[in-house]
């Protein structure tokens, strides 16, 4: 459960300094992306219930708040 | 009404359905040129070109092969496809863009023929369309052969049925490539990606509703997942094999033809963004549908209360919950596999004729007689290779993406705009062939060398390296001089 929840603030800590910062959107995808392989392979080998599913599920679902926001003048 | 009148009757629904679809979009098609037939004008609006890049890159894989997966090895399966989603809408957000006014300007209709006006000429392009023809002819035969499958079992078995099926399923891509080529597929590819979503979600709603009229909760389910080791990543997800399975796949929006072309379609910048955007929001949905439908199949059948399916025959899991499923449920899924199957090969079928006209035979003369010609011919070979019944089919199409994973470091220095040369890009597509040809050939058969790990490192990391290198090597060279 740290791990899970170590996991969802480092996202959201991410996400928000996306924000402020202004990465660019493809810069975002590919942080993500590699969220997507690094944290499962250090924390999720084990089962979990549902939380490996609710990583990637949050993962996917920044990905697609990147495709929206991105899009609108193709940059944060 | 039995599953089979009840199948029957929904397909031909579809079929009806889809040919007035195909034939109305003649009337938005302007005059026939290559560029209108193959990438419809560059004309499409938002909603068409997502619905047509989704239904296109989502084959029946998903529904038959992914729900498989995600039964037999668990969440891992969900991992690996989210990393080909938030690959892919990655690289539309850095590239799709650049890709599209290119294309504008110059005229693309064919991918080969970005890659021949980028590298300064066509030998690059041929290369390409031999690599795409080699690929994507057993990929796109092996939807035909999904078709023929499901008819067969639909329709109570037998080889009448199955040629039946391939047969059925050929003539429709063919009617609906030949009606208006790009606007015809794209038209039929928004009811077909509407249906997929809808069958799904029907799927997983009969499903649910299934394990909680057995006393079965999504918190029950997790500890029968938990117990069963499929919650995790280990034993099933060890790390080479999540990366023989996600390199290929996180390029597939780079190295397909089929779903390169969908760049040049929309008709604005604003379409663009509104085909990358709602694209992003299906490819989400139905991963998380698809994958949801595994996981609660494998809880209901550890429990007894869904026919129990091995592990090892995980592309039945499908077929045997429809058995289970009421029959119009049942009907609408099948239909929805059809519907993927026709939508991924008849956008492969056209745009492998787009290869064959504009990269192979360039210079002839009736230019629309080519068209038709290279689309039959293509079609031909599909059917073909799919009536064959051969089981190095699916073999061969799960190593599709692989095969082509050496255009993406061609294609990617190309979309950036670096100058490694012709005689580079050759090399690199001829090193990451060599490769791919080498460990085939060494491991036997094609399934064995897509999960085989040389040195403990995966193979598709050696054919990305082995196609990077003389990318590298001649850019290194010329910011030397």
């Amino acid at each position: 459960m740290v791990a899970y929840w170590l996991s969802l603030n480092l996202l959201s800590v991410q996400l928000f300094s996306i924000g402020w910062l202004g990465l660019r959107a493809w810069a975002v995808g590919l942080a993500l992306l590699v969220a997507s392989y690094v944290t499962p392979y250090l924390a999720f080998r084990e089962p979990s219930g549902w939380t490996l599913y609710v990583y990637w599920l949050v993962l996917g679902l920044a990905a697609l708040t990147v495709a929206w926001w991105g899009t609108r003048g193709w940059r944060l | 009404m039995s599953l089979a009148a009840v199948a029957l009757a929904v397909l031909l629904l579809y079929m009806v359905a889809g040919t007035i679809l195909a034939w109305v979009s003649r009337k938005r098609m302007g005059g026939w040129s290559e560029r209108e037939f193959y990438v419809a004008g560059g004309r499409l609006g938002s909603l068409s070109s997502a619905l047509t890049y989704a239904a296109t890159t989502y084959s029946s894989f998903m529904i038959v092969g992914l729900v498989g997966f995600t039964y037999a090895w668990g969440v891992g399966a969900f991992g690996f496809e989210l990393a080909y989603y938030i690959a892919t809408v990655t690289l539309l957000l850095l590239f799709s863009r650049r890709v599209w006014r290119m294309a504008r300007e110059r005229g693309w209709v064919s991918p080969g023929e970005a890659l021949a006006d980028l590298y300064g000429g066509r030998i690059v392009a041929v290369a390409a369309s031999l690599l795409f023809l080699v690929a994507l002819i057993p990929y796109a035969a092996a939807q035909l052969k999904g078709i023929g499958e499901a008819f067969s079992a639909v329709a109570g078995g037998g080889l009448r049925y199955y040629e039946a099926g391939v047969i059925l399923g050929i003539a429709v891509m063919v009617i609906w490539s030949m009606i208006a080529g790009m606007w015809s597929v794209a038209l039929t590819d928004v009811l077909q990606g509407l249906w997929m979503l809808g069958a799904a979600t029907g799927l997983l709603a009969w499903l649910y509703l299934t394990l909680r009229g057995s006393g079965l909760g999504l918190g029950d389910a997790s500890e029968i997942l938990d117990n069963a080791g499929l919650t995790g990543l280990e034993p099933y997800w060890p790390l080479a094999r999540f990366l023989a399975f996600t390199v290929p796949w996180v390029f597939f929006a780079v190295t397909n033809p089929q779903v390169v072309q969908r760049l040049y379609v929309p008709r604005s910048e604003a379409s663009l963004s509104g085909m990358v955007r709602w694209f992003a929001v299906f490819g989400l949905y139905y991963t998380v549908i698809v994958t949801l439908v595994g996981l609660l199949a494998r809880a209901g059948a550890e429990a007894g209360v869904l026919d129990y399916v091995a592990p090892e025959d995980r592309d039945m899991v499908t077929p045997t919950l429809l058995l289970q499923a009421p029959p119009i449920l049942a009907a609408v899924v099948f239909t929805s596999i059809v519907a993927a199957a026709v939508s991924t090969a008849d956008s492969i079928l056209l745009a492998l004729a787009s290869s064959v006209s504009r990269d192979l035979l360039p210079r002839h003369p009736r230019r629309r007689a080519v068209a038709a010609g290279a689309v039959a011919l293509v079609a031909g070979a599909m059917a073909a290779v799919a009536l064959a019944r051969t089981g190095y089919i699916v073999a061969l199409s799960v190593l599709s993406s692989l095969l082509l994973l050496p255009l993406a470091p061609v294609t990617i220095a190309a979309w950036l705009g670096a100058r490694p040369g012709q005689t580079a890009a050759l090399a690199s597509l001829a090193a990451g062939t060599l490769v791919n040809a080498a460990v085939a050939v060494y491991y036997g058969n094609p399934l064995a060398a897509f999960a085989a790990a040389p040195l403990g490192v995966p193979v598709s990391v050696w054919v990305l390296a082995a196609s990077t290198a003389p990318l590298a090597i001649a850019l290194a060279v010329r910011a030397r001089r």
